[in-house]
């Protein structure tokens, strides 16, 4: 997960606006793990990559809406947040299906009776080492792309079609969560804080 | 300290997007937010093993030098030294790949220390385990030798006094 997370943070430095030579563009190509796994199939729906330009002061857009950031290499983002982070939305729907689909498998295990049952053990390992990992690795190890998904579908706000209006209602969902997560982290902080304080007052 | 990690790389997507237009700022800022996750890293409390401290700090040394180097490039872009900027470019490439290959080092080093740690208190809970069942059998040797003993005594002395002597009930 951190070695995703730092992949992430790397390639994200191919955004500054620098002729950086060949070797370094070429690197920047080969470790683009782009939207992780599973291609956007949302972007089917109409209306996909009909973006607003706009010649704001902050951004440069070309013809097509997509946002440069570098004028040497023409590494750029789209407005949509599901253009930027569709896979990885789609990816999430597929893993709460399969979180789903372990919640069933628990149901399923409590019909076994016999409790040293060999399949038993191997459905409840698979679906306890799911529960833990998956959900936070797909939204810790693309932080910094739904960051940058967020902050560039808030700076142009398109919402002239279906397609970006879904978008929208996918980054509000996003922007939920993620907070959510920061105000988790904080208040996780404060416990460890406050119970370590407990313990020096006692020792 | 997940937290503040977030909330770092949320700034440096903010600075990386919103600040394009300004390179010098944007490399400064970036290095600066390096500096204070640093500094916020060297406390002993904030980790609670020594190599996730190792893995933040050189991690953020490495980007530290990544944004160095950036600047240089940048301020020798229009000075035609395309050797010099070459050079820069392969270092780039050079302290990404170190970045990288520094996360995969401390995680198997770190994994092999677990082990060695976790085979150790086993080892220990085993010499204990048998230092104590060996103790054990010690005292009931012993407890069984002095009612032994006790036992001999009581014989002796119902002998002398002829009559039979009730140990128990």
């Amino acid at each position: 997960m951190r070695i995703l997370q730092i992949m992430a943070r790397i390639n994200f430095m191919k955004l500054i606006n620098i002729n950086y030579l060949t070797p370094l563009a070429a690197f920047y190509n080969y470790t683009d793990l782009g939207q992780f796994g599973l291609p956007n199939i949302i972007n089917k729906i109409p209306g996909f990559n009909n973006s607003q330009t706009s010649a704001e002061l902050i951004f440069k857009t070309d013809s097509q809406g997509q946002v440069i950031f570098n004028d040497y290499f023409r590494y750029s983002f789209s407005q949509v947040f599901l253009d930027n982070y569709g896979g990885i939305v789609f990816s999430s729907c597929t893993t709460l299906i399969l979180h789903l689909r372990s919640l069933l498998v628990k149901v399923v295990c409590k019909c076994f009776k016999n409790k040293n049952s060999k399949i038993k053990k191997i459905l409840m390992a698979t679906s306890h080492s799911f529960e833990k990992s998956v959900l936070i690795t797909l939204l810790v190890s693309r932080y910094s792309y739904l960051c940058s998904a967020l902050i560039l579908n808030y700076a142009f706000l398109p919402i002239n079609g279906a397609y970006q209006q879904i978008s929208l209602g996918f980054a509000i969902l996003y922007t939920i969560i993620i907070v959510f997560f920061w105000v988790l982290c904080q208040l996780l902080l404060w416990q460890k804080q406050g119970q370590t304080e407990i313990y020096s007052t006692y020792a | 300290m997940t937290i503040w990690a977030l909330f770092v790389n949320f700034i440096i997507i903010l600075v990386l997007e919103l600040l394009r237009k300004w390179v010098i700022v944007q490399l400064s800022v970036l290095i600066v937010l390096n500096v204070i996750t640093i500094l916020i890293t060297v406390p002993k409390k904030v980790f609670k093993t020594a190599a996730n401290r190792i893995t933040v700090i050189g991690t953020e040394l490495g980007f530290i030098i990544i944004n160095v180097l950036f600047l240089v490039m940048y301020s020798l872009e229009n000075s035609g030294s395309y050797q010099v900027r070459l050079g820069l470019s392969w270092s780039t490439v050079g302290a990404n790949v170190a970045i990288i290959l520094f996360q995969i080092v401390i995680k198997i080093v770190e994994f092999h220390r677990l082990r060695k740690e976790k085979k150790r208190e086993e080892r220990k809970q085993k010499q204990g385990s048998l230092k104590r069942t060996n103790d054990d059998s010690q005292i009931q040797l012993q407890k069984y030798n002095n009612f032994g003993t006790f036992k001999v005594d009581v014989e002796k002395k119902s002998s002398k006094i002829g009559k039979p002597f009730r140990l128990l009930n």
